[in-house]
This record gives structure tokens, C-alpha cells and sequence, in this order.
């Protein structure tokens, strides 16, 4: 089998579970020819092998889809993709269809266009959540026999239809099986363990929720990559796991409270005291957070979803995916948490080598420095502040503009902008961006600028961007005096690099001007004040 | 703990006092020893049997009267060799021989032995063995054969032991040493109780392919005893534990035992729990290979008061200071669980599971494998005791009723009958009862129909009577 080179499709390829098969696939089969596509891009956390081609593509959407089918032909599909709505979505209802669109849409969409191209073989990252997600019933060494949830979350509702119609469609033509691995964890996990550690900034260490005897199966991630190989190779060869589920874990179930513990160990954290909290006691206190939260509109680790998940025992057997699929956790759950937790080899740095640590300040200077922070004089009002701001923003862009069209320097084209034809066409930020990747890309000649500061350009233009808030529509804090000033005067130093005579006498010049009415301000304050 | 100290704990620990009542009352021994039928040789060799065994002469003497013989003369026997070996005495120029040809003695009609020192507890084991060697060759010849290897099997394995001891270092260093050496003082054991309870029909023939499980009932009680001994055996100059384990914690075997160095201890005491722990998944696997009642019992007990004693071992500074065992009214409990069924002491195995799981701590560098190893017991539990069946979790989704909860239902309704059948008799006998009284008043000449003025008119007491008022008038 490993002899002809099979193509295959993998849904969802850049992401945690789906980057991880990829790369699981390509060290067992070298030959095959791997195609990936997802809404997002490859990112670094989840490194692809070199050969990998990826393309943009929407499952929802069957035009994109047929393309893709049409450009791979592949032989093998693993879809892959999927949605994992965050802790405090998960009990919710908000996402409902946005996540059954992805889930049952997506894959009636993959199903129909793998059927059309021929494909052989069709493997579903389906989710234990399927099952467990049902509060009704426990979870304990459960099987495949158990029915699937169709009334339980978002998340399982959408996942176990979704499985339903890719076990059904199973047929000599197209053999299809479904793997339902647990809670994942693993390096790149963005939800589990940086969710728990999370909890040590937050103080909630000590706090556990449940008695503290409740079994959880999680699953390294690459155990699961492991298990996706070996359902395709099944499909290839006996054809045994055809139209068949299988829970996949490291069979290892292990208390959700001693998980977290464990992670807090490794990151050298040791709950002076442990509290246990009756579940009872806690799912008030997550209604009461989750209220709080709703009204201040931040998010909260406890909610009465997380304490129905952190109270729940659910752990799965393994025999059915040993005995068909021959699966067995390569990775053990002791070794999984300690790779969960460090950094990725590749993206170590000096920090993570021999290191050392200050002497902590004096709790005097510690309490002089969180004093509250001193008033700076703001005479300014906001409408005055954003008209010189406008000011200083439209020169500098005018001041690019000229800059690049002088030289000639490329601005790149991109789909949902118009191209350039007067320098308003572009925010400043856009214009800084532009510049600093000409800079950082080496495009910019250093003896263009003042002095061949093309190092000290980067830092001015940064200088020159005006903080920006986190939302976009919030009202903006007045600015005090001496931003105003700095941001005119970094402004100027822009200019000044990049050699425009007239930016920097403008700018100069409403810096003098507002520098003036401060002071004309202040000082009428002062008399005001003082009569 | 004199008379008055035992009254004062058992008044502050009712449920232990109510464990052991329990246990001598109710316990009801499967088999129990026919002493009429019994040969004064058997007499005597149950004497020794008492003598040399405080924990298992009890259990030996409830099995089955098939195995009851042989079992005590195993036991016998290894006592027999035990006490030549820990005679220190000897010199190994004796001593070696006689235990590397252990197993011919027993065919020697009247040997005894004299060479122990007097001070040997169970010397007059020896000096009496002839009376163990006639009930012997009395034996079937399938169970002499058995005894007769083992008894090979382990005396050679301690003549190895102690020329060893002599010659240079005998301590422990490896983990697989340890395991060596438990496998010799117990596992052997294991092994030859298994093939007698195979060759008797009580076990399943199975348990004999899967050597690994009887080599860990052996081993999980003897590093309990370890474990627990660990102070014990210091004072007397043996060291059990590891070099491997212990030299992770402390520089110097010495060093657990120093106050300054007891969270080192700790953790070293919970990795040899951990490495005991890892043997629990499989006596349980084995268990559920017995066949007969008392000789479930027989492998049961030895093994729940196993897993409490690891229990009250576990992150306990006092097992480095004295010796610790566990009270009396648990260990009647406990016996009494281990001697229903598997279910049962599955359900104590997987209480003291739990136990030692709440009791682990973070700070220990084995936190994870311990939490581990204790979600793999209760996972075995559960794959031979499922709480909820596949079938019933579908019913409960589905909604529908199953045969068993149907007929749980009927019986309710049943038993509802019954009651308002009750409750409708006695209704019945009250007012036959009624009736009879009112009628007896009114023949004796009862006014009713003042009694009902009265009480319409709101007197319901008879009127007080004016003349008490005044008495000195």
C-alpha cells in the first residue's frame, strides 16, 4: 500500500489536530502527495511538512469546494476542520449556526464532492463530545454502543449529525469512519492548558471544583495523528474500521483537578491549600460569574458549563479502536502534559537556556511605584486634539506618498483595497506598515535617509503611531499634553528621515502653534485659578 | 492499650466497634475444620499452624476441606525453610545445603532439625518436622509435586540470597532486585497456591498462562510489608527498599529516618507505594479467576488489608518512626468485605483507592503517576463492574423502560396494594373496636346525648369543682 503514492486531503490542515496529521502522515507514508486547505493560512505554531500544498478554501461554500476537488483529485479525504466554540460558548447558544453550518453543511458539502471525485477513503475528526456531551447519563468506560447526543451542546449536537451522515454514506465506493478523540492537549493547543494556566494569574489555583475523584480522558495530539493514519491504512487494506466510530484517548483517564495540578506543578506553582467546593456551591457561584461577566462584558474561566465539565466523569474505552484499528497512545499522559507545557523545541530562544532572576524590589518601592499614577496637565480638549492629530496623520501620509512615489517603491496590491491614487487612500497606519516592510525587506536604500538612519526609521515611525484602543468604537480618552506633543514631534522626525523639507517645516510649525496654546492655556488656568 | 484505654476508643469509635461485633457474630465461615475426624498428626500440625501464624492460620482453617491439608503444609514447609534462613547462626556451609535440598527432606520420614539457635521463634517447628513430613507423603501425589517445587524454586532462591549476603553486599540497589527478591519470599507462593487451587478445580486453569498475575499477588503483599516494615527493618539492619528509589530522594539510607529530611522521605515512601500500586490492577484480575468461595476469601483478605495498610502507609511520617498497622475494627471490616464477593471488595479496593488519591499532593515528583495509577484501578474496576451498561444509557436517552425497572415498577405497585390493604384493616378494626367500646358504655349507662350537649356548647372539660378553693373554710 505504501508502495503507490496516494493523494490526500486533509480539511482543517493547518490547524492544531489537522497540522498534526499532516505531519504524522507525511513521516509514515513519505510518498503521498498531502494537499491541505482551510480558511486560515499555515501558521507557525503548527509547523507543515515542506511538501505540503495549501489552499485557501471554505467548506461551506461548494463552489470553492468542487475547484479544490477538481485541482487535487484526491484519494484519501480526512476532514479535518471543524469548529471549537470557546469555554464560555460551549453551554451557550449564540453560535449555533454559525457552528452547525461549519459541522453539518461542511461536511454534507465534502461528502457530496468526495462521492463525485472518486475518493476512496473518508476519515471524520469526529469528537467524544458526540456522547458525552449528554448531561443525562454518566460517562463512565463508556463504548461505541453508547447513543449518540443529539440533545446536548452546540458543539456535540452539530458534530453528531454530522457523523451520522459520514458512517451512513459508508459504501464499497467510498468507505468512510469516524474517530472521536477526548479533550486534546498538546504544544499549540490554544484552549486547554493555557486555559488552566491561565487560572495561576488569576489567583484561582487553590479553588478546586467536585470531589476530586472525577476521571477525564485527554488525548496528546499526536495520538491522535497516529490514530487518523491508521484508520486510513485500515480503509486501505482490511477495510475493517469501515463505517465505524471510535472513541480515541491516551487511556489514561486521569482527575480533572490532579490535570491542573499537574500543569501548575510544571510551571512551579504548588497550591498552598487546596478548597475543595462542592459542585453544588459552584455551579451558583458560575451563574453568579457568568452574570457579573455579562454585565461587564469580559470572559470568565467559571461558568456552570465549566463546572458541569469540571464535575463530569467521562473516560471512554479503548478496546475497540486497539482491537480494529490497532491504536495505541504512543505518548503517555505524563509526557503529553510536560510537551503541553514547554515551548516547541523550534521556537525555543535564550529564555529557555540557562537564565537568572533579579532581586525583587523593596515592598516600600513596590508601594511608592503603584501609588496611583500622577495626573500630567491635559489643556487640550478632544475636538482640538483630533484636529492636530488629523493634522500631523494626513502631512505624514502625504509626506509617504511623495516619499515612495519619488523613488518609485512598490505598493503592493491588495483584493478588498482600492489601489492608490492620492495619499488619503491610506490610513497613516497603513502607510507605516508599508514603509516599515520596505525598510525591514531591505527595499529602501539606507543612503536615501537622513544620515542612513534606516534602523532609526522603524523606530519613528513607531513612535509617530498614535495608540490605538482596543475597540474600535469606544470613545478615546482625551491625551495628555505631552503626547499630543511627542506624537507631532516623532512626526517630525519621520520627516526629517526621510528627507522632506516642507513635511518637517509644517510639522514643526504645529508644533510650536500647539506648544503655544498649552502654555497661552495654562497659564490662563493658573490665573483663574489664583485671582 | 489496657481495658479502660480500648472501652475509651471504641466509645469515641463506634463504627470500628460495630465492624468487629459484626465480623465475630454474623461471620459465617464457608467450611470450618472438622477437628473429630482429624488425626492427632493433623492435630498437631494445626498446633504449629497456630503457633507460627497469628494473620492466616484463621484463613487457612475456613477452606475447603480438599485444600485444607495441603495449604497448611505449604505453608508449613516454607515456614520450615524461612526459619532455617533467618537463622543467622547457621553457618552458610550448613545452611546453604539444607536449603538447596529442602524439597528431598520432604520426603525424609522422621527428619528433624536441631541446629537453630534457641532464640529462633519457631524453632520447634524443626525440631518437631517429622509430624509436617508424614502429613506430607499422606498427600495427593499432584499436590506433593507442586509443594516439592516451590519448596525448590525457594530454597535455591535463598541459598543464592545468602551467599550473596556473605560474600559482599546483599541490599537492594535495582527496582528489578526488588522485585527479584519479592518474587522469591512471595511470588513463589503465589505461583505453587495457584496451581494447587488449578489442580483442585477452584481456580480457573487461565490463571496458570497469565504467570504475571499470581507473581503480582505475591509481590503487592510483600511490598506492603516492606513498606510498612520499613522502620522495623532498619532497627534490625535489613534494608528492602531500593537503592534505585531511595537514592532519587535522600544521599544516605539513613537520612529518611532524619526529621530534617521527612518531606524526602515522603516522597520516597509514595514512589514505593506508587511501584507497589502498579500490582493492584492485576490481583484484582486474578480474583476474578476464583472459583470457590473460601478460597476467594483465603486470597482476598491478605490483599484488602494490603491496599488499607498502603492506605495508612501513604505520605504517613510515622511509618519512619514506628511500626503501623491498621485497627482492629477495619481490618474486621475489611475482612468482612473480602469475604462476600468480588463486587464487594472491589468496592472497598476502590474506597482506599480514592483514599490514598485525595491524600497525594502536588509537591511530590511522582503526583502525576500516582493520580495515574489510581485512575487506572478505578478503570479496571469499572471494566468488570460497569455502573451504567451501553443498553441502559440508550433506554435512558430513548426514554423507554427496561425488563429489570418494569418489573421493579409492577413490585412497587404491588407493594403499594399491599399497604392500602393494610391501612384499609385497620380502618376496618378500628371501628369494629369503636363500636364495641360505645356500645359497652351506653349498657352501662353512659349519657351520650349529655356528653353531646356539652361538647356543642364548648365545655370539654368536666367543670372544676368550687369547694377546693377554700379548704380551710
Amino acid at each position: 500500500m505504501t508502495d503507490s503514492a496516494k493523494k490526500v486531503l486533509v480539511t482543517g490542515g493547518t490547524g492544531f489536530v489537522g497540522s498534526a496529521i499532516v505531519r504524522a502522515l507525511a513521516e509514515k507514508h513519505p510518498n503521498f502527495v498531502i494537499a491541505v486547505i482551510d480558511q486560515s493560512p499555515p501558521r507557525p505554531e503548527h509547523v507543515l511538512p515542506e511538501r505540503t500544498t495549501y489552499m485557501q478554501a471554505d467548506i461551506t461554500s461548494t463552489d470553492t469546494l468542487s475547484k479544490t476537488f477538481e485541482a487535487v483529485k484526491p484519494d484519501i479525504v480526512v476532514h479535518a476542520a471543524g469548529i471549537v466554540p470557546d469555554l464560555a460558548e460551549r453551554w451557550a447558544r449564540r453560535l449555533e449556526q454559525e457552528v452547525w453550518k461549519i459541522h453539518f453543511e461542511g461536511t454534507q458539502n465534502m461528502l457530496d464532492a468526495s462521492k463525485h471525485s472518486g475518493v476512496e477513503a473518508f476519515i471524520y475528526t469526529s469528537t467524544c463530545c458526540v456522547v458525552i456531551d449528554d448531561t443525562r447519563t454518566d460517562h463512565l468506560h463508556i463504548n461505541e454502543d453508547r447513543p449518540l447526543a443529539f440533545k446536548s451542546t452546540i458543539y456535540g449536537e452539530s458534530k453528531a449529525a454530522a457523523e451520522a451522515i459520514v458512517l451512513k454514506t459508508s459504501s464499497s465506493k467510498m468507505l468512510t469512519c469516524a474517530l472521536r478523540p477526548s479533550v486534546l492537549c498538546g504544544p499549540g493547543d490554544y484552549q486547554l492548558v493555557p486555559s488552566i494556566h491561565a487560572c495561576i494569574a488569576k489567583g484561582e489555583i487553590p479553588f478546586l471544583i467536585g470531589n476530586g475523584l472525577n476521571l477525564w480522558d485527554v488525548t496528546y495530539v499526536d495520538n491522535v495523528a497516529d490514530a487518523h493514519v491508521l484508520a486510513i491504512e485500515n480503509l486501505l487494506t482490511s477495510r475493517t474500521a469501515a463505517g465505524e466510530a471510535f472513541f480515541i484517548q491516551n487511556n489514561e483517564p486521569i482527575v480533572f483537578c490532579d490535570f491542573c495540578l499537574a500543569v501548575w506543578a510544571h510551571f512551579g506553582h504548588v497550591p498552598p491549600f487546596e478548597m475543595h467546593i462542592p459542585k453544588s456551591l459552584a455551579y451558583f457561584a458560575g451563574l453568579a460569574c457568568e452574570t457579573v461577566t455579562w454585565l461587564m462584558g469580559t470572559t470568565t474561566t467559571l461558568s456552570r458549563g465549566s463546572v458541569r465539565d469540571a464535575c463530569a466523569t467521562r473516560y471512554a474505552s479503548g478496546n475497540k479502536a486497539k482491537e480494529i484499528l490497532g491504536y495505541e497512545a504512543r505518548i503517555g499522559i505524563e509526557e503529553a502534559i510536560r510537551l503541553s507545557c514547554e515551548r516547541r523545541t523550534s521556537n525555543r530562544d535564550e529564555f529557555d537556556g540557562p537564565h537568572q532572576f533579579l532581586e525583587p524590589p523593596s515592598p516600600q518601592a513596590v508601594a511608592a511605584q503603584e501609588k496611583a499614577l500622577p495626573q500630567l496637565p491635559t489643556n487640550l480638549n478632544a475636538g482640538e486634539q483630533d484636529s492636530i492629530l488629523h493634522k500631523v496623520n494626513d502631512r505624514l501620509s502625504q509626506c509617504a506618498y511623495d516619499f515612495i512615489a519619488k523613488y518609485q517603491f512598490r505598493v503592493p496590491i491588495e483584493q478588498d483595497k482600492r489601489p492608490v491614487k492620492v495619499p488619503s487612500d491610506r490610513e497613516w497606519t497603513e502607510w507605516v506598515h508599508l514603509l516599515k516592510r520596505l525598510a525591514t525587506t531591505r527595499r529602501i536604500p539606507a543612503h536615501l535617509l537622513y544620515n542612513r538612519q534606516i534602523k532609526q526609521l522603524i523606530t519613528v515611525l513607531e513612535n509617530s503611531l498614535e495608540m490605538r484602543h482596543a475597540a474600535k468604537h469606544q470613545s478615546r480618552p482625551v491625551k495628555d499634553d505631552r503626547n499630543v506633543l511627542q506624537l507631532i514631534s516623532a512626526g517630525t522626525q519621520v520627516a526629517k528621515i526621510l528627507r522632506d523639507s516642507s513635511a518637517m517645516q509644517f510639522l514643526d510649525c504645529l508644533y510650536a502653534d500647539t506648544e503655544k496654546l498649552i502654555l497661552e492655556r495654562r497659564g490662563r488656568r493658573v490665573r483663574f485659578a489664583n485671582p | 492499650m489496657g481495658l479502660i484505654g480500648n472501652a475509651l476508643y471504641y466509645s469515641f469509635h463506634p463504627m470500628e466497634l460495630r465492624s468487629i461485633i459484626q465480623w465475630k457474630v454474623w461471620h459465617n465461615p464457608p467450611h470450618e475444620r472438622n477437628e473429630k475426624n482429624e488425626t492427632e498428626n493433623q492435630k498437631i500440625c494445626f498446633q504449629f499452624l497456630d503457633k507460627t501464624s497469628r494473620s492466616f492460620s484463621a484463613v487457612i482453617k475456613e477452606l475447603h476441606p480438599e485444600l485444607l491439608i495441603p495449604i497448611c503444609i505449604f505453608y508449613l514447609v516454607l515456614r520450615g525453610l524461612d526459619t532455617i534462613e533467618d537463622d543467622t547462626s547457621i553457618p552458610l556451609a550448613t545452611k546453604e545445603p539444607l536449603l538447596r535440598d529442602f524439597k528431598d527432606i520432604l520426603t525424609q520420614d522422621g527428619w528433624t532439625f536441631t541446629g537453630n539457635r534457641p532464640e529462633e521463634k519457631d524453632r520447634e517447628l524443626l525440631v518437631q518436622f517429622n509430624h509436617v513430613i508424614t502429613e506430607f507423603i499422606n498427600m495427593k501425589p499432584e499436590y506433593q509435586a507442586i509443594i516439592k517445587d516451590i519448596t525448590e524454586k525457594m530454597g535455591n532462591g535463598m541459598a543464592d540470597y545468602a551467599v550473596k549476603a556473605e560474600n559482599d553486599d546483599a541490599s537492594v540497589k535495582t527496582k528489578e532486585e526488588y522485585d527479584l527478591y519479592c518474587f522469591y519470599v512471595a511470588g513463589l507462593v503465589g505461583e505453587g497456591l495457584t496451581r494447587l487451587f488449578v489442580e483442585a478445580g477452584f481456580g480457573n486453569p487461565a490463571l496458570l498462562k497469565r504467570p504475571n498475575l499470581h507473581k503480582s499477588m505475591g509481590l503487592f503483599l510483600q511490598k506492603t510489608n516492606i513498606i510498612r516494615d520499613i522502620r522495623e527493618d532498619f532497627d534490625d539492619n535489613r534494608r528492602f527498599w531500593p537503592q534505585e528509589i531511595w537514592s532519587k530522594h535522600v544521599d544516605n539510607f539513613e537520612d529518611l529516618f532524619k526529621p530534617e529530611h521527612l518531606d524526602a522521605a515522603l516522597n520516597c515512601s509514595s514512589e514505593m507505594v506508587l511501584n507497589a500500586l502498579e500490582h493492584a490492577e492485576e490481583c484484582l484480575f486474578y480474583l476474578a479467576g476464583m472459583r470457590e468461595q473460601s478460597v476467594f476469601n483465603f486470597c482476598a483478605i491478605p490483599q484488602s488489608m494490603a491496599i488499607a495498610t498502603m492506605e495508612l502507609c501513604f505520605r504517613n511520617p510515622d511509618i519512619f518512626k514506628r511500626n503501623i498497622k491498621i485497627t482492629k475494627g477495619d481490618a474486621c471490616d475489611l475482612m468482612h468485605k473480602s469475604t462476600q464477593s468480588l463486587s464487594v471488595l472491589c468496592d472497598s479496593f476502590r474506597q482506599y483507592t480514592r483514599k490514598i488519591h485525595k491524600k497525594n499532593t502536588p509537591k511530590d515528583p511522582n503526583f502525576l503517576k500516582i493520580s495515574i495509577v489510581c485512575g487506572q484501578i478505578e478503570k479496571f474496576i469499572e471494566t468488570i463492574f460497569p455502573t451504567q451498561s451501553a443498553e441502559a444509557a440508550n433506554r435512558k436517552v430513548s426514554g423507554e423502560a427496561s425488563a429489570a425497572e418494569l418489573q421493579k415498577k409492577q413490585e412497587e405497585d404491588e407493594n403499594k396494594q399491599d399497604v392500602y390493604f393494610m391501612m384499609a384493616l385497620m380502618g376496618v378494626i378500628v371501628v369494629v373496636i369503636a363500636s364495641i367500646m360505645i356500645f359497652v358504655a351506653w349498657m352501662m349507662g353512659a349519657r351520650f346525648d349529655l356528653a353531646f350537649k356539652e361538647i356543642t356548647s364548648g365545655h370539654f372539660r368536666p367543670p372544676v369543682k368550687n369547694q377546693l378553693e377554700h379548704p380551710e373554710l
